[in-house]
C-alpha cells in the first residue's frame, strides 16, 4: 500500500473518532449544554474532518463538514442561539458524514443527502453573516494570509523511510507550498553522513487553511520532527538572528529529489550550525508529543495469551517450589511470591490496555431513546452515570445490543405515555438511567425507568397460561418479576399492549450469560423497574478453588461459592427416587457428587472420599452442593475456550492450564442442576426426585 | 474441505501425495502430510464429561487446548492401553486442530493419486476412509480426516447421549 493509502486510511479511522465525539457534543447540545467548551469541541471536530477530507481528497465529505462547520460557527460567534440550534439537522449531517466515511472506506460512491445541506444553506443564510457556498470561503481565525512552516526532521528522517518531497505534497491541497531547503547544517563532504538527514525545510503557504490543519497533516508525515508554523508574514528567527549567513553547503543528495514546486534551494541564514539546535521560534509551535498510540487488537491479545501463560509457568513453579527442601525451598517461595504479585499487576496492566470506557456503548444509546421516543409518541430523557468504568473490548462489543433491547424495553413497555405520567402525577417525560460501577472484581450496569413496572397480573397469567407455573402457585412478586427472563413471557405482548420490538428479555439474558455475567431485575408498581447487569471485568482470567475428584482436578469458579463444609456437618440424605440432598446454611439443596454427575468413574459407596461439600449458588439463586473429595486450593486460572477445539462440554465452561501443564475443566455451577435432572431421568428415578433438582426455595417437607 | 483435495487429488493422476502413514493394530492407516501440524509423544489426557470412547480427553498444546482422539476405539477396536510409545498426531480438520491417538507413525511415502482407489464398501470401518491404495505388499486405508474427528461433539455429547449414558 502505498504511503498515501495508508494516510487515507488512518484519516477515515479519525472521522470515526471525530464523528463520535461530535456526536457526544450534539447529544449534550440537545441537552441543554450549549456552553461554549461543547460548541468549540463540536467545531474542532467538524473542522479536523473538513480539514482532512479536504487534504486527502475525499471531497464528498467536505460539502457537509463544510456547512456544518458554519452552521456551529454562528453559534460559537453568538450569531445564533443555543436555544435556537437545530440539533437534530446537525445530527443527521453527522450521520451523512459517517455513511460518507463508510462509502469512502468500501470505496464506493458517496450517497447524497440534498436536503441536509439545503438545510444547513437555509440556516446559515438566516443566521446572516456566514458565507453561502465555495470550498474555503470562510475567514479563519487565525493565520490571515498563510503560513510559514519550518521543518527540521530529526537527523534519522531517512532511515524512518520518510521522503519528504512526497510527505509535503499533501499541503499542495491547501495551496501552492513553496519550498526553500537550509543546507546550512550539512557537514562537509568527508564528514557527511549521507544516511542522516541535515536538512531543514522552510514552506511558505498561502491558504486560507488553520493552523491545525496543516499541523494534522504534517504530524502524520513527521511524527517526532520539529514542526513550527507561523503566520505568513512573521519573521522567523533565522532571519531576526544577528548571525552570518552559513556559507552554503556542498549539494546533499536530497535536494535533487525535492519536487518541481520547490524553488531553488537556498541556504538561508541560521543562527546555529547544527539544526536541532535551532531555537524554538514559538513556544506552542512545537507539536505536543502524542499522549496515546493505535496497536492492532491482536497484539494486545497475544500479550494477553503471553501473560496467560506466564500464569501457567508460575503455578507451575509453585507446585514444584513446594516438594523443595526446607531451606532452599523458602527462599525459592519468597521469590514465587514476588513473581506472583508482579505477574497479577503485569496482567492488570494489560487487562487495562484492553479495557475500554463503556462511554462507547453509552454514547449510541441517547439516539436510541430519542429516536424512538419520537416513534412512540413518549417523552423521554437518558441520564447516563458512571460511562468511564472501564471493561474489557470484547465485554464491550457484546453489551450494544443487550443494552440497546433493554433501553427499547424500558421505554416501549416501562415508560407511560405524557397523559398517562400526568394522570400518576409524575412528569411527562420519563427518565431512564443508565449507569455503571465497578463493584469488586465485576461490573454492574443499571438499566432503570421510572415508568409503571412490570405488569405482574399478565406475567404471572401468561406464565400459568404457557403451563410455567401452577395456577394455584403463590409466587412472590420477585419471583413474578423474574418471569420476564423466561423464553416465551417476556414478549411484548406478555407485559403491555405495545408491539413491535419483540426483543425477549430472555435473548437479552442469554447474551449477558454467554458473557459470564447475571441479570436481575427489580420492580415497583408504578414506580418503576430496573435491571442489573454484572459483568466480569474480563473474560481472559478468573479466580477459581481447585478441587480434587478421583484423580481429576476441576476449577470452580469462586463467584459462586458460599462455603465448604464436611459432608457429616450438614446432614446428606437420600431421597427416595435415588437423588441426595444436604442441608446448607438451614435450608435443604440437592448434593451433586461430581464424579457420578460427570462420569468420571463409579460411584463409591458410603460417598466415602466424597467428604467436602461445597455450597454454591447459580445463577438462578438455586443453592446446590457439590460434593468433592478434597480442596487444593485457590489459585488463577487462564479461560480456554472448550468450544473452540472441541465443542460445548456439559458441566464446563471452559478450560484451564494447570501449574503441571495439565487440562482442568471450568465447571459451569449454572449448568450442574440442569446436568443431574438429564442425569436423573436417564436413571429413571421418580419425577419427585428430580424436581427436587430444580426447585428454587428450600423443600420443607422433605426432610 | 479434506475430502474435497483428495477428491481432487483423484481426478488428477499425474500429481504424487505425500503421505504419513501410521499403524494402529495391524492396520496402516495414511493421511496427507499437509494435514499433519507435529507428531508428539503420548500425554495423559483430562478426561471429558460424558465423552464417547474414542475422545480420549483433552491436553495442552502449548497453551492450547487440544481435544485427542483414539482410532483405535474409532475403528471399533477398542480403548488405547496409551504408553509412551504412543503417538498423537496433531491434525487440521476443517478450521480446528485435533490431536489422533495411534500406535506409532511409520513413514512419509510418496503415492501417485492414480494408485488410490475408492475404499471398499465392505464395513462401516470403512466410511472413515477416503481411499486405499496399495504400496508394495502394503493396504494403505486413507482416513477421511474430518469423518474420523467426528465434527458431531456437540451431537455426540447431546442429551440423549448424556441420558443413555
Amino acid at each position: 500500500m502505498d504511503p498515501m493509502a495508508l494516510l487515507r486510511q488512518s484519516f477515515l479511522e479519525e472521522c470515526d473518532e471525530l464523528l463520535s465525539a461530535l456526536e457526544s457534543c450534539l447529544h449534550a447540545m440537545e441537552e441543554g449544554a450549549g456552553d461554549p467548551d461543547t460548541v468549540n469541541a463540536a467545531f474542532r471536530a467538524i473542522h479536523s474532518i473538513k480539514g482532512g477530507a479536504g487534504a486527502f481528497g475525499f471531497t464528498e465529505l467536505v460539502p457537509y463538514a463544510h456547512h456544518l462547520e458554519a452552521a456551529l460557527d454562528l453559534l460559537r460567534s453568538g450569531r445564533m442561539r443555543a436555544t435556537d440550534a437545530p440539533v437534530p439537522l446537525f445530527l443527521r449531517t453527522a450521520d451523512a458524514l459517517g455513511a460518507c466515511v463508510a462509502a469512502a472506506r468500501a470505496e464506493e460512491a458517496a450517497p447524497a443527502f440534498p436536503d441536509i445541506i439545503a438545510g444547513l444553506r437555509v440556516l446559515a443564510g438566516g443566521g446572516g453573516a456566514a458565507d453561502q457556498a465555495g470550498p474555503e470561503p470562510e475567514t479563519p481565525p487565525v493565520g490571515a494570509h498563510g503560513h510559514r512552516i519550518v521543518l527540521t526532521p530529526r537527523a534519522d528522517l531517512f532511515r524512518r523511510l520518510v521522503e519528504p518531497p512526497q510527505m509535503l505534497q499533501p499541503l499542495e491541497a491547501f495551496g501552492e507550498p513553496r519550498l526553500r531547503c537550509d543546507l546550512s547544517g550539512v557537514p562537509a563532504l568527508d564528514a557527511l553522513d549521507p544516511a542522516l538527514c541535515h536538512l531543514r525545510f522552510e514552506i511558505e503557504l498561502e491558504t486560507a487553511a488553520l493552523r491545525e490543519q496543516i499541523e494534522d497533516v504534517l504530524e502524520r508525515c513527521f511524527d517526532g520532527d520539529e514542526i513550527a508554523i507561523l503566520p505568513l508574514g512573521a519573521p522567523t528567527t533565522a532571519q531576526a538572528g544577528s548571525a552570518p549567513p552559513a556559507p552554503p553547503g556542498p549539494a546533499a543528495p536530497p535536494s535533487a529529489d525535492l519536487s518541481a514546486s520547490a524553488q531553488p534551494a537556498a541556504a538561508f541564514g541560521h543562527g546555529g550550525s547544527h539544526p536541532s539546535a535551532a531555537p524554538e521560534p514559538h513556544p506552542r509551535s512545537r507539536l505536543a508529543p502524542t499522549r496515546t498510540i493505535r496497536v492492532d487488537l491482536d497484539r494486545v491479545d497475544r500479550l494477553m495469551n503471553l501473560v496467560g501463560e506466564i500464569v501457567i509457568t508460575q503455578s507451575m513453579l509453585i507446585d514444584r517450589s513446594r516438594n523443595l527442601p526446607s531451606p532452599h525451598g523458602l527462599q525459592l517461595t519468597e521469590g514465587i511470591e514476588a513473581l506472583t504479585r508482579q505477574t497479577r499487576e503485569l496482567q492488570e496492566q494489560v487487562m487495562s490496555v484492553r479495557a475500554q470506557p463503556v462511554k462507547t456503548v453509552f454514547q449510541r444509546m441517547p439516539r436510541t431513546v430519542r429516536d424512538l421516543a419520537n416513534t412512540l409518541g413518549k417523552e423521554a430523557r437518558l441520564a447516563m452515570r458512571g460511562e468511564d468504568t472501564e471493561v474489557d473490548k470484547t465485554i464491550i462489543e457484546e453489551l450494544a445490543d443487550p443494552l440497546t433491547h433493554m433501553i427499547r424495553n424500558a421505554l416501549d413497555h416501562g415508560v407511560e405515555r405524557p397523559d398517562e405520567r400526568l394522570a400518576a402525577g409524575k412528569p411527562a417525560e420519563g427518565l431512564i438511567t443508565l449507569a455503571a460501577e465497578q463493584r469488586g472484581g465485576r461490573i454492574v450496569i443499571t438499566v432503570s425507568d421510572d415508568g409503571r413496572g412490570l405488569n405482574r397480573e399478565k406475567l404471572f397469567a401468561k406464565a400459568v397460561s404457557r403451563g410455567v407455573m401452577a395456577a394455584d402457585a403463590k409466587p412472590s412478586p420477585a419471583e413474578i418479576d423474574m418471569l420476564i427472563f423466561h423464553a416465551g413471557l417476556s414478549t411484548a405482548e406478555a407485559v403491555t399492549d405495545v408491539s413491535g420490538r419483540g426483543v425477549g428479555m430472555d435473548v437479552v439474558k442469554q447474551n449477558v450469560e454467554a458473557l459470564g455475567g447475571r441479570i436481575a431485575v427489580e420492580s415497583e408498581p408504578g414506580r418503576g423497574c430496573s435491571f442489573a447487569l454484572s459483568l466480569p471485568l474480563t473474560l481472559a482470567v478468573a479466580d477459581g478453588m481447585v478441587v480434587r475428584i478421583g484423580e481429576e482436578r476441576m476449577i470452580l469458579p469462586i463467584g459462586s461459592i458460599m462455603e465448604t463444609l464436611q459432608i457429616g456437618n450438614c446432614s446428606p440424605a437420600i431421597l427416595p427416587g435415588g437423588g441426595e440432598i444436604v442441608r446448607l446454611r438451614g435450608e435443604i439443596a440437592p448434593l451433586l457428587r461430581l464424579r457420578e454427575l460427570l462420569g468420571l468413574g463409579a460411584p463409591r459407596a458410603g460417598g466415602g472420599p466424597e467428604s467436602i461439600v461445597i455450597s454454591a449458588e447459580t445463577d438462578r439463586g438455586e443453592v446446590i452442593g457439590i460434593a468433592v473429595d478434597e480442596i487444593l486450593g485457590q489459585q488463577q486460572v487462564v479461560v480456554k475456550s472448550l468450544e473452540a477445539s472441541f465443542g460445548p462440554v456439559p458441566g464446563a465452561s471452559a478450560a484451564t492450564i494447570l501449574g503441571d501443564g495439565m487440562v482442568a475443566l471450568i465447571l459451569d455451577v449454572d449448568a450442574l442442576p440442569a446436568l443431574a435432572q438429564a442425569r436423573a431421568r436417564a436413571r429413571g428415578s421418580s419425577p419427585a426426585a428430580s424436581r427436587a433438582f430444580t426447585i428454587n426455595r428450600p423443600i420443607q417437607s422433605a426432610a | 474441505m479434506n475430502d474435497d483435495k483428495n477428491q481432487a487429488n483423484t481426478r488428477s493422476n499425474a500429481t504424487m501425495r505425500k503421505i504419513v502413514t501410521f499403524r494402529v493394530d495391524e492396520r496402516t492407516f495414511g493421511i496427507d502430510v499437509a494435514d499433519v501440524r507435529e507428531i508428539k509423544g503420548w500425554h495423559s489426557t483430562t478426561p471429558l464429561p460424558h465423552a464417547p470412547e474414542h475422545v480420549r480427553g483433552v491436553i495442552n498444546l502449548r497453551g492450547m487446548i487440544l481435544a485427542v482422539y483414539d482410532l483405535r476405539a474409532r475403528i471399533g477396536l477398542g480403548t488405547t492401553a496409551a504408553t509412551a510409545a504412543h503417538v498423537i498426531l496433531v491434525v487440521d480438520v476443517k478450521d480446528r486442530v485435533a490431536g489422533l491417538l495411534v500406535d506409532a507413525v511409520s513413514d512419509i511415502i510418496d503415492i501417485p493419486a492414480s494408485a488410490v482407489r475408492s475404499p471398499p464398501d465392505v464395513a462401516a470401518t470403512e466410511q472413515l476412509l477416503a481411499g486405499v491404495a496399495i504400496v508394495g505388499d502394503e493396504v494403505v486405508s486413507l482416513l477421511a480426516l474430518d469423518r474420523a474427528i467426528d465434527a458431531g461433539l456437540g451431537s455426540s455429547l447431546s442429551p440423549s447421549t448424556l441420558e443413555a449414558a
